[in-house]
Formats: C-alpha cells, sequence, structure tokens
C-alpha cells in the first residue's frame, strides 16, 4: 500500500462518514414522522480498499406494513358504524331519560288508565292526547334522523370515493418518480415512504391489499379482489344519491367498473370506512328505519276504530293517523311512515278536536254511528278505553324485515327495537375496542421495527463522528509523513 | 444494528402508545367517576345491549302498573264516598221501617206518617244523587246526569204522575180524592201486586224513575283484570226502597179505610225490608270489590318495587369493584405519566 492509496482510502472515509452523518440528520430530522423508515447506508468496500456507499436501504417492514393496512380497515369499517349507532342511539337515549318511543308508548297507556278509571275527566284526556302528541312528534323526529343519518352517510361515501381517487392518482404519481430514481440508480427510499404513506391513508377507507412484485412496483387490490392500482390507477366511481327517500337504496360503488358493495357485488368490499358508510346507508339505519315505521303502524293499528258487527265497514284511523287517513295494511312496514305519523285532528284539542272521540270512538267519521261506541254521550263511559289499553298489549303482526320478528303487542315491539340497537352498539363498540387495541399494536410493532430511534441515531452519530476523526487523523498522518519524506529529500 | 427492547425501541412509536394510553385512560377516568358519582351505569345501553330491551320492556310495565295504582285510588275514594251514601239510605230506610211498624198497629200515628216518609223520600233522592268530585256515584256511565229527579217537584216528574195514572185506572179515582176510603183490602192488595208493582220494574223503573245508565262504571283494576266498580240507581235495594216510599205517599194513604192501610203498610214493610236486604247485599258486593281494588293495589306496588328494584340492580354498578379499578386505571395513568417524562430524560441527546 503506498501512501497515495493510503491517502485515498482516508479520503473515501471521511466523505462515507460525511454523507451517514448526513443520512443521520435526514434520520433525525424525520423521527417524529410516523409515516417516516430508518435510513440505512449499505457501505462497500471496494477492491482499492476504499469505501463507499453502495446505496441507501430503509427498514422497511412489508408484513407488519400489510398488518397495518388490514388492521385500519377494519377500524374504518367499525367506526363508521359506531358513530351512525351513537346517532340512533340519541334518538332512544338512556332507559332513564323515558323518552325512547317505546317508553312514550307506555306512557300513553298509563294515561289511559288513568283516563279510563274517570272517563269525565277532560284533563286526563288531554293528558292521554298529549302523550300521544310527545310520540307522534318523538317518530316524526326519529324518522328525519334516520334519513339524516343516510343522508350524511351518502354524502360522506361520495367524499371518501373522491379522496380515495386523489389517493390513487398520487400513488401513480409516486410510482411513476420511482421507476424513474430507479432507472436514474437513484435513492427511492423517500419516495417508498411516500408511497407505504398513501397507502395506510387510504387503508382506512377502503380495505386494499398490496402486492410488490419488485422494490418499485406494487400492485393495489381491494380487500375483495379488484384491482384498485396496477401501474396506472383505476378509478373508484359511486353517484351520489342523497337525498335518500325511506325505500331507495343508494347507488352502488364501482371500482374500475365492478360492483363492490351492495347484493350483487361478486367481490365485494370486506372493510374500510366506505364499506361501514354504505352498511349504515343500505343496511343498518334503513332496519331501524323500518322499526320506526312499524311502530308508527303499529299504533295506527292499535288504535283504529272497528265498524260494528254486520256494517261490512272497514276499520278507520282512531288516535294516530297519518296523511292517507286509512288503516295500512297489517304485517309490512310502510316506508316512511313514521315521518307522517300525527295525532288525530279530530282528537287534538290543540287542532281543535275534542278528546271525546277518543272515549267514544269514531274520529275518522263523526256522526257516523257504526263507529260510535257511546251514543249516549254517557260521561262515565269507559269500555272503548278499556278496549284500547287491552289492544296495547294485543300480540299483532309485524313486518319481519324489521329484525324484530313477526308478531308482538305494540309495547314490546317499541321496546325489542331498543335491544336491538343497543345490541348492536354494544357489539361493535366491543369489536371497535378491540380492533384500535390491536391496530394501536400493529401500528407500535410497524414504527419500533421499521421507525426511527433518535438514541439510535445519535450512538450511530457518534461512530461516524469517530469514524470521520480517525479518517482525518489518517490523512493528516499520511500528510505528515509526505511532509517529512518531502523534508528528507530537499 | 437491531432494536434495543422490543416495541418500546422508537422513542416515536412509545410516544404514540403512551399518548393513546393516557388519552384512553382520561376518558375511561372520567367514564368511572361519574359512574362512582351517580351509582348507575353511565350509557347503560352499551354496556347491557339486547338486555336493555327487558329494562325498557320493565320500565314500561312499571309506569302502567303505577298509572293503574294511581287509577285504584280513583276508584278506592268513589268507593268510600258511595259507601257512605249506601249507609245513609239504610238509616233512613230503618228509621221509616221503624215508624211503618208503629203506624201499622197504632192510628194514632198515622197522621205524621206522610210527612215523615216525605222527608224520608228527599233523603233518598239526595243520598242517591251525591256527587264525588262532580260526578254522580249512582248513575252508572252517565255520571253528569243526576239519576234521582226530585219526586215533589212542580210541575210533577213522569214517575209521580205514572203514579198517579195506574191508580186512577185501577180505581177509577185520582190518588187523593176521599172516596179512597171505599176501596177495599183486597183490591188495594190486587192493585199493589199488579198495576204498581209494574211501575218499579223495566222498563217503567228506567224511562221514570232513573235518569241512571243501567251500565255501571267498569274498571281496570290491575294490570288486565276488568271490574264494575260502581252501584248504579237501577240496582234493586233503591227500586224496593223507593216503592215502598211511594205506597205510602201516593195510594190514598190518608184517606184508605183500616183494612186497605192495613195492606199498603204490611206491602210497605215487606218491600223495605227486602230493600233494606238487598242494599246490604249490594253494599257488601261493592265491598268485596273494593278489597279486591285494595288487594290489586298492594299486589301491583309490591311488582312495581320488584321491578324498580331488578331495574335499579341491573343499572347499579359495583361500588367497591370500581373504585379499586379507578385507583389502578388512576395508578396506572400516574405511571404513564412518569415514563413520558422520563422518556424524554433518558435520551442520549443529552449525553451528547
Amino acid at each position: 500500500m503506498t501512501l497515495g492509496s493510503a491517502w485515498s482510502v482516508g479520503l473515501s472515509g471521511l466523505s462515507t462518514a460525511a454523507d451517514q452523518i448526513a443520512l443521520v440528520s435526514r434520520n433525525v430530522s424525520r423521527a417524529g414522522d410516523a409515516d417516516a423508515t430508518r435510513k440505512i447506508a449499505a457501505q462497500t468496500t471496494n477492491a482499492n480498499g476504499t469505501v463507499s456507499i453502495a446505496r441507501i436501504d430503509r427498514t422497511a417492514e412489508r408484513a407488519l406494513l400489510e398488518g397495518v393496512l388490514s388492521r385500519r380497515g377494519e377500524a374504518g369499517h367499525e367506526t363508521a358504524i359506531a358513530a351512525a349507532l351513537d346517532r340512533l342511539h340519541d334518538i332512544v337515549g338512556d332507559p332513564e331519560l323515558e323518552s325512547s318511543p317505546a317508553a312514550i308508548v307506555a306512557t300513553i297507556e298509563a294515561e289511559l288508565r288513568v283516563f279510563a278509571a274517570d272517563p269525565s275527566n277532560e284533563a286526563a284526556g288531554r293528558a292521554a292526547v298529549a302523550a300521544a302528541g310527545d310520540l307522534a312528534r318523538t317518530l316524526n323526529a326519529a324518522s328525519a334522523e334516520v334519513s339524516a343519518v343516510r343522508d350524511d352517510a351518502d354524502r360522506a361515501i361520495v367524499e371518501k370515493v373522491e379522496s380515495i381517487n386523489r389517493s390513487l392518482a398520487e400513488l401513480e404519481a409516486v410510482s411513476r418518480d420511482i421507476r424513474t430514481a430507479v432507472g436514474r440508480d437513484g435513492d427511492i427510499t423517500d419516495l417508498l415512504d411516500h408511497r407505504d404513506a398513501i397507502l395506510k391513508s387510504m387503508s382506512r377507507e377502503i380495505g386494499i391489499r398490496t402486492i410488490v412484485r419488485d422494490a418499485s412496483d406494487i400492485v393495489v387490490y381491494t380487500d375483495g379482489g379488484v384491482t384498485l392500482f396496477e401501474a396506472v390507477a383505476r378509478e373508484v366511481t359511486v353517484t351520489p344519491s342523497a337525498p335518500l327517500g325511506p325505500a331507495s337504496t343508494g347507488a352502488q360503488i364501482l371500482v374500475d367498473g365492478v360492483e363492490v358493495t351492495g347484493l350483487n357485488a361478486v367481490m365485494p368490499l370486506r372493510s374500510g370506512t366506505l364499506l361501514g358508510l354504505v352498511e349504515i346507508r343500505d343496511v343498518i339505519v334503513p332496519t331501524f328505519g323500518r322499526q320506526l315505521d312499524e311502530i308508527a303502524r303499529g299504533l295506527i293499528e292499535t288504535f283504529r276504530d272497528e265498524a260494528k258487527a254486520g256494517t261490512g265497514k272497514p276499520a278507520i284511523p282512531g288516535l294516530f293517523t297519518s296523511e292517507a287517513g286509512t288503516i295500512p295494511p297489517s304485517g309490512s312496514a310502510t316506508p316512511g311512515l313514521a315521518a307522517l305519523l300525527t295525532v288525530h285532528a279530530a282528537i287534538d284539542p290543540a287542532k281543535g278536536g275534542d278528546v271525546r272521540y277518543l272515549r267514544d270512538g269514531g274520529a275518522s267519521a263523526p256522526g257516523d254511528p257504526d263507529y260510535d261506541t257511546n251514543p249516549a254521550r254517557s260521561a262515565g263511559h269507559s269500555a272503548r278505553l278499556l278496549e284500547l289499553v287491552a289492544a296495547i298489549s294485543t300480540a299483532r303482526n309485524f313486518d319481519p324485515e324489521a329484525g324484530l320478528g313477526a308478531t308482538a303487542n305494540l309495547r314490546d315491539f317499541a321496546a325489542a327495537s331498543v335491544g336491538w340497537l343497543e345490541e348492536r352498539r354494544q357489539v361493535t363498540s366491543d369489536r371497535t375496542e378491540l380492533t384500535r387495541a390491536v391496530s394501536d399494536r400493529a401500528e407500535a410493532s410497524l414504527l419500533s421495527r421499521a421507525g426511527i430511534n433518535l438514541d439510535q441515531e445519535m450512538a450511530d452519530l457518534l461512530r461516524f463522528e469517530q469514524s470521520f476523526q480517525a479518517s482525518s487523523r489518517l490523512i493528516a498522518t499520511v500528510d505528515q509523513m509526505i511532509r517529512t519524506l518531502i523534508e528528507a529529500t530537499r | 444494528m437491531t432494536t434495543m427492547i422490543g416495541s418500546l425501541t422508537t422513542v416515536t412509536s412509545a410516544g404514540h402508545a403512551l399518548a393513546a394510553h393516557i388519552r384512553r385512560g382520561q376518558s375511561e377516568a372520567a367514564r368511572i367517576e361519574s359512574e362512582i358519582a351517580s351509582g348507575r351505569i353511565a350509557d347503560v345501553g352499551r354496556v347491557l345491549g339486547s338486555e336493555t330491551s327487558r329494562l325498557v320492556g320493565l320500565r314500561q310495565e312499571a309506569t302502567a302498573l303505577a298509572a293503574a295504582i294511581d287509577a285504584n285510588a280513583t276508584v278506592k275514594s268513589r268507593f268510600e264516598a258511595s259507601q257512605a251514601a249506601l249507609a245513609g239510605i239504610a238509616e233512613t230506610a230503618g228509621a221509616v221501617l221503624s215508624t211503618l211498624m208503629a203506624a201499622r198497629n197504632d192510628p194514632d200515628l198515622r197522621a205524621g206518617l206522610e210527612f215523615e216518609v216525605g222527608t224520608a223520600m228527599r233523603a233518598l233522592q239526595d243520598l242517591t244523587n251525591t256527587t264525588f268530585a262532580g260526578r254522580h256515584l249512582f248513575s252508572g256511565i252517565a255520571t253528569t246526569t243526576p239519576p234521582m229527579p226530585d219526586y215533589f217537584s212542580d210541575p210533577q216528574p213522569r214517575s209521580r204522575m205514572a203514579v198517579s195514572a195506574a191508580f186512577q185506572s185501577a180505581f177509577g179515582m185520582t190518588n187523593a180524592d176521599p172516596a179512597a176510603a171505599s176501596i177495599d183490602a183486597s183490591s188495594m192488595q190486587a192493585f199493589l201486586d199488579t198495576g204498581f208493582e209494574a211501575l218499579f220494574a223495566d222498563p217503567a223503573w228506567g224511562s221514570d224513575w232513573t235518569a241512571a245508565s243501567p251500565e255501571p262504571l267498569t274498571s281496570l283494576i290491575a294490570a288486565d283484570q276488568k271490574s264494575s266498580t260502581s252501584l248504579t240507581a237501577h240496582d234493586t235495594a233503591f227500586r224496593k226502597i223507593t216503592a215502598a216510599f211511594t205506597m205510602v205517599l201516593d195510594t190514598g194513604a190518608g184517606n184508605l179505610n183500616e183494612a186497605a192501610f192495613g195492606v199498603v203498610a204490611d206491602a210497605a214493610i215487606a218491600k223495605l225490608s227486602e230493600g233494606v236486604a238487598s242494599l246490604a247485599e249490594s253494599r257488601g258486593r261493592l265491598g268485596s270489590v273494593e278489597a279486591d281494588v285494595v288487594r290489586a293495589t298492594e299486589r301491583m306496588e309490591r311488582q312495581v318495587d320488584v321491578m324498580r328494584g331488578y331495574i335499579a340492580d341491573s343499572e347499579r354498578v359495583d361500588l367497591p369493584a370500581l373504585s379499586v379499578t379507578l385507583n389502578a386505571l388512576l395508578t396506572r395513568l400516574e405511571a404513564t405519566f412518569a415514563v413520558t417524562a422520563r422518556m424524554r430524560s433518558i435520551s442520549l441527546l443529552d449525553a451528547l
């Protein structure tokens, strides 16, 4: 080894150490960034003994990243549903507040019992009608909230689809940059970090799986198997459906022209906020809405006035009615009925009605003796009120599609609706908690394996500093030796 | 270079984990504190899930039963007022009965009889027309109508005119006619048994004597136990007592000969005795329904207590367990704070 080669080895050590320190500073500057991976310089020794940095690697953990992606999808799915269920829960309220439709049904029954004990007491009658008005308004408001939750979900779907498309376009751009950088043999690690960050943020919205073909080429599928990205971004499309009618189902989401949600989806989505929103819009909230409609229909049916036997006349609405003014067919939901439910104007004192129609019947056909149970206008006539009290606990048919069974009495049906909702809330929140724990764990392990640790960087810094000092000492020594040599030959 | 201590190697990741931990711990602590303060689960629906529908159902039941208990209180006070009025009627009838028996054997007492029975008739009317909270007690479901029109009103009520007409058709003279002295005992007996008797049977009773509805008040005295909870003026007791009073007043009593008066007095005594007996029976019936109401109320009160107890138990938090949890949680949170603080100081950066 000549002094000259020693000189160049020292010099290469010096510049490599400087590069390493630069890399440390790059790592340190991004230490707070959860998307940053640790960059490692692969240092090689050349044939002539000099050292150089062959390439920059990063501590990518493919398997851990995949785990994070799918956990995020699950968390997005469940969080979206939990939020919607919480909104529905506000309709029902805490059982103690007795503000649920179920509780108000019981209040009406209670007021009717008090009224029946003293049917000439108009104030008692008014109290019963007031409770009925309360229930009608509660159901109207609940129905409006159900529509609002669905419309909000639909708007959120459209927004999420746009943001996914943006992410995909960004992914396409980054992939192009990566290909170019690979062609130039440049450092692609930051670009890869960026690509992973896009995937992470996207995975919350839509469940994805990725396949890495080589370092630079990635293929992204939905978790149902439809291609989202392969060299170029595929388009995610959806038609806005809000405002949604009570009976309508929103438009389905298409990826690359293939339906990924709804019953017709061959390769349906399995996770992600988007799936949660579609389930809210088309399944969970409509089912709850159908329960409200069935409670409304059950009320009209329970409080209907039957014509006297043998007259062949149909039953007509009593205390509760809707715009239609007829009794809806039993056992099947009338979409949107809860929004239209009102207390009969002929009974409601606030609308100029008379509570005696509640006591005697015939609100929808005043003057028709076939519906009048008290032609003598006896003030103590309680028979009809007692029938109504009994009707509240009489089993009747309900739409099985409301998810609460085919027969129940009105009171139990309304109570079962609360149970239905709370059970879903319980299950979802338990699962959300579990998913969050698992997800936190997955992110933590990804960070700890691939993330940046300041201490480690500092230790490296010391090492590279020493190596820098050693190299400079080497150069100084070689310089000294060369100087001595020159001195000697003068 | 490999990582040093598993998942906590990266300061960033440790920071993340701790921050999430602290956030969750704080909201958990807030929830537990509110639960300790209220003694009740903060979010019942979330904790109990489908069980919530049972609690809602129990609350519904409790609401309905509480209303039934209230309604029974109304029914019970109505019973009490009815019993008081009926006791008054029994007393009046009893007094007339003893006067009648005395007058039957002592002609000197006949003179004052009409006046006394007239007073008794008024008392009977007043008691029958008793109201409670503005509702007539013995009108059946027609609670706004007084059940018994005034027998002595001018112009005469239908009842009194019907009595006069019956007398007229039986004897061919008015009941005030002094010629009534010629009526013999057997034709008087025949009149009392037929024409007069028919006045107090249906439909004459309902059209002439009382405006009450024959339908008694019906109440739900328990969750689904229906009961008649009033006595109407159509009850036999009212008819018999009224009939007895009317016999003395308007069958020509003042003008009758000894034998015919004897028939009237005997018939009146018999009717009145039957009436008093029937009244006692009706009061007993009413009393047993009242007892049913009291029993039903007590039963429902117990049920409501049990339900409320069950609801409270289901929604109650386990205070000792909760405070242990809270303490553990707070300790953990403090430890987390300490670790977070310490982590800043264990950076190699400071050593450089």
